[in-house]
């Protein structure tokens, strides 16, 4: 069973890790653990809860906390409208998106014209049944 | 009606980098393909060499398993699953999983190239079945590791290995494996990298990664000088040169390997 004292230790033991992504990464995990009724996890809100300086700080914090040592968030993909409607996407939809300049095609949505790679989103959800159980006996 | 604002920390990635570096990133976070997965575990690797290269001062004396830990603990930091010496066939060196994808890799530290071909050879006669591609680390802990690297892929591409595999009598099992397959282009073989095919033992084509890693570390100012932990990890590393060489019945340098232990007991005496 993955505790909070086991995740620091993992975190500890891992030399790559610098002291300040230690800090970041812990700091989403106590979030995570302390709002549980919390599932949505959109990237200015992980960048929020850690204190990253920079976005590539944050995703990097993401790739963790996604990881198959944690797996406590699992990305998603979408897009939103110019009219504030945001629709789910599937990764290989999201890659094509990134590659086209005016237009992508989505199975749900059919061909998105006017469209803006700003617009594109990735967000995460926390992991409802992982496979590692995170227990708050350790808090 | 609720209306969804863009994310900014998502706009400014988004933005901010080449539709292949969020390419790389969606294929490490989340490979669907294992070909997705190869290309983020390969950019990762990249980022995890760089990274121990940088700091190849406190790395450089480490064996064949101190240096694949480094390595290892990096790609853990960026979601991968990592076994040392798990059980597949014998004791590979690295498993890397994510995502349901796992891949083989193979270390060796650069003694010879003829010590390097035996990596090689367990790599692809024994822990590789059916997999479709591999990795395998080369670690050069002596100068020119760039020029080394390079007589290493002219080893392989002009099959200088025959004489070894007929000394050794595998050289029909050699022509199985590695056959008359070349080096081939690939848009992720970036600096000390080449990729190329082989058939494992069970008899399917595989592609095998091979990483060059610049593990030297000399100084050779005022203070490198004068450092006799660094003169004797040096001379460590000279004297463990100088046995495989000679194991490999390779030509040593008598003279060098006498200095060599001479460093050694001197520097041990007085650190």
């Amino acid at each position: 069973m993955l505790t909070k004292s086991r995740i620091k230790m993992l975190l500890d033991n891992n030399q790559s890790f610098s002291d300040k992504l230690k800090l970041e990464i812990m700091r989403v995990v106590e979030y995570i653990l302390n709002h549980e009724h919390i599932h949505y996890y959109p990237m200015s809100k992980i960048k929020d809860i850690s204190c990253c300086e920079s976005t590539q700080e944050c995703f990097d914090v993401t790739k963790y906390l996604s990881g198959e040592q944690l797996k406590l968030l699992v990305p998603r993909y979408s897009y939103i409208n110019f009219d504030g409607n945001e629709f789910s996407l599937t990764q290989a939809e999201f890659k094509c998106a990134l590659k086209s300049e005016d237009s992508f095609a989505s199975d749900e949505h059919g061909i998105i014209y006017k469209f803006s790679k700003e617009r594109l989103n990735i967000y995460f959800a926390k992991v409802v049944a992982p496979d590692a159980v995170i227990t708050k006996l350790e808090l | 009606m609720t209306v969804i604002e863009v994310d900014e920390v998502c706009r400014s990635f988004i933005t901010g980098n080449d539709a292949a570096d969020v390419e790389a990133y969606l294929d490490t976070i989340d490979p669907q393909k294992f070909d997705s997965f190869v290309s983020g575990l390969v950019v990762n690797i990249h980022n995890a060499i760089g990274n121990l290269e940088s700091r190849i001062d406190n790395y450089y004396h480490l064996n064949e398993e101190g240096l694949t830990g480094v390595i290892s603990g990096f790609l853990e930091g960026n979601g991968y699953s990592v076994k040392n010496e798990a059980k597949t066939r014998g004791k590979i060196d690295l498993t890397v999983e994510k995502g349901g994808f796992s891949w083989l890799i193979e270390a060796k530290i650069g003694y010879g190239n003829t010590k390097i071909f035996e990596g090689l050879l367990q790599l692809a006669s024994r822990y590789l079945t059916d997999q479709r591609s591999a990795g395998f680390f080369i670690y050069f802990q002596k100068a020119q590791p760039t020029k080394a690297f390079a007589l290493w892929k002219t080893f392989i591409e002009s099959k200088k290995w025959v004489d070894y595999a007929t000394n050794n009598s595998i050289l029909e099992d050699c022509n199985q494996l590695f056959g008359d397959l070349s080096f081939s282009d690939d848009k992720l073989c970036v600096n000390n990298t080449v990729k190329k095919s082989c058939f494992t033992s069970a008899g399917s084509p595989c592609q095998i990664y091979t990483f060059g890693v610049n593990c030297f570390f000399k100084p050779i100012d005022v203070s490198g000088r004068g450092n006799k932990s660094l003169k004797k990890n040096q001379a460590i590393i000279d004297i463990h040169h100088a046995f495989h060489n000679f194991t490999a019945g390779d030509d040593i340098d008598i003279d060098n390997l006498m200095c060599a232990i001479d460093e050694h007991f001197s520097c041990s005496e007085k650190i």
